[in-house]
């Protein structure tokens, strides 16, 4: 779960990072009220949204009034802020955060994430915090981004967090700041179950304060039930509606954009099968993994989402009955949802392969409810299948680009 | 890696008593798996599919020594499970159970894991080890599957 910059912001403050003064407005009227209450000559005027990459994208503005503070907030407010970390149609503003402007004298990039390459606590701090993104920076100048890998649960010494900041020309009393901030961060981190905190920039401005210009904050979906104050600050408005659902239904699910449905329970077998699909020439919808647990409402529910998409013309349903999942659950949710819909069979073709725990059985129900679905045993033939059937109801091979689908799975958006 | 489980390897369940629980250790029973007790916290006493069943780990190993336990608890309270069964001294542990918060596993079991070697796989979401044919079923694979070849991989699990 992503939280806004506001919401971090107060988060870090009252563990004692120091930030600009500032506060949120959901009106253009609150937010020249807001900038009132603080100090001029400047204000920055940031639009919430759950991505980052706003300034490029003019969702963050310097202005010298609070009448302009006012203006630019009218202007943001309920505007689609697209940036190069959004979805194409980006996302729509509903708060944006007045904050004190400050003269930034100099600039660092500070992170804490947990590394899913070797599993390790990672600290991440570069000097780097120009106009280039961090991921730019790592990928042309690997050596300016420098790492601290944590040892299981010991927490960082002030000396071994000294000895890496010190590396990015950050010592004296600036230092000494910046260690007490890193080592709160490792505490925020292990008490609120974070996945990422990063601040950038992280400022030394000319009063000599240092302070976190701009905060973002992960969470992990997994340990939310054990964090009522963190689910409070969950906002769901950006989500796509389809992503939402499914979310409702604890289904992992990411929109992609084309046009073959697939439903598969297990992340792995989800991601075979949309190789699959691509190597034979045709475009996942999708990616879809179903929990192994998943009861027979739960499948209807996923089934749903693909019965309700106008853009797909195929619909590709590969379930290994391994393990937890049986294959007759899955079975009798497509009947379920089916019937639910009011229809006898799917409008679009519909390629099913079952296999493994109670297989057999999966595939006698289906059958039997004759929803018209071609069984196949094997995923390959399946994949060919169900591209051709896609194929052959659009008339044409789907042109939209399979990069953009890529990008859109493994991109830091999302919940 | 070596083999870990053959027709001698005795399985403690925990989490035996559930529905999942019961579902896969029926079937690991039929496929000639050892499973000599069961785990969960206030059924202590009873018998479920035909295995004593246990409140503690440690008083299923001093009772029915094993060699691997095999966990299906649901997410809040499997790293937990996991912590016992390494604590209680078992040497392998499979653990089926997905979305386990992430820092649970870090701190919780991957630090006590890691000091203690005498504990390999403190995993989560895997599927299992099984040894065919028909001699040991540890974990949620398909008994269809699991037929005698020479090796085989199964499953291709996204890290995270």
């Amino acid at each position: 779960m992503n939280v806004y910059e506001y919401q971090a912001k107060k988060l870090l403050r009252s563990y004692g990072v120091a930030v600009p003064p500032g506060d949120v407005a959901s009106t253009p009227s609150q937010a020249e009220a807001v900038a009132r209450t603080l100090h001029g000559p400047t204000w920055m005027v940031k639009a919430q949204i759950h991505a980052g990459g706003r300034g490029p994208a003019g969702g963050v503005q310097a202005v010298h009034t609070p009448e302009d503070a006012r203006m630019v907030a009218e202007h943001m407010l309920g505007s689609q802020l697209a940036t190069s970390q959004t979805r194409p149609q980006g996302q729509i503003v509903h708060k944006v955060y007045i904050e004190q402007g400050c003269e930034i004298v100099r600039a660092f990039y500070v992170a804490l994430l947990l590394d899913s390459q070797d599993d390790t606590l990672t600290y991440l701090a570069s000097p780097e915090r120009g106009g280039d993104s961090i991921e730019e920076v790592a990928l042309r100048h690997p050596e300016r981004v420098l790492k601290l890998k944590l040892p299981v649960d010991e927490e960082p010494s002030a000396a071994q967090i000294g000895e890496l900041i010190q590396q990015i020309g950050l010592s004296g009393e600036h230092g000494r700041k910046v260690v007490a901030y890193l080592q709160t961060m490792y505490r925020v981190f292990l008490e609120l179950d974070a996945t990422l905190i990063e601040i950038s920039p992280l400022a030394v401005v000319d009063n000599g304060d240092v302070l976190a210009l701009d905060v973002k904050m992960s969470f992990d979906d997994n340990a939310l039930y054990r964090h009522a104050d963190l689910l409070a600050l969950r906002d769901e408005a950006n989500r796509e509606p389809s992503e939402a659902a499914a979310a409702k239904h604890g289904i992992n699910y990411v929109r992609l954009q084309g046009d073959i449905g697939t439903l598969v329970s297990g992340a792995g077998l989800a991601l075979a099968t949309l190789d699959a699909i691509v190597e034979r020439g045709g475009q996942p919808a999708n990616f879809m993994d179903l929990p192994p647990v998943s009861r027979q409402a739960q499948v209807a529910a996923a089934f749903r989402l693909l019965l309700e998409d106008n853009n797909i013309k195929a619909i590709l349903v590969n379930v290994f009955g391994g393990g937890i999942m049986r294959c007759d659950v899955i079975a009798d949710g497509l009947i379920v949802a089916l019937r639910e819909a009011g229809n006898a069979r799917p409008k679009v073709p519909l390629i099913v392969r079952l296999d493994g725990t109670n297989a057999e059985l999966g595939r006698q129900r289906l059958q039997e409810a004759g929803l018209g679905a071609v069984l196949v045993t094997d995923l390959a033939e399946a994949a060919n299948q169900v591209v051709v059937a896609a194929q052959s109801q659009s008339g044409q091979r789907p042109s939209s680009s399979l990069l953009g689908s890529m990008k859109k799975l493994f991109s830091r958006e999302g919940n | 890696m070596a083999i870990l489980v053959d027709a001698s390897t005795r399985v403690i369940v925990q989490g035996m008593t559930g529905a999942q629980g019961s579902f896969h250790t029926e079937r690991a029973i039929a496929y000639g798996t050892q499973v000599v007790a069961g785990v969960t916290p206030g059924k202590g006493g009873r018998s479920h599919l035909g295995v004593p069943v246990f409140n503690t780990v440690a008083e299923a190993m001093s009772q029915t020594p094993a060699d691997a336990s095999l966990v299906f608890v649901p997410p809040a309270k499997a790293a937990n499970a996991i912590l016992e069964a390494a604590t209680a001294g078992v040497p392998l542990i499979v653990c089926v159970t997905e979305r386990i918060p992430i820092l649970s596993m870090w701190v919780r079991v991957k630090k006590p894991a890691t000091d203690q070697q005498s504990t390999s796989d403190p995993g989560r979401t895997v599927s299992g080890h099984s040894h065919p044919p028909g001699q040991c079923k540890l974990g949620i694979m398909p008994t269809p599957v699991s037929n005698p070849v020479a090796s085989a991989v199964l499953y291709r699990v996204p890290q995270r």
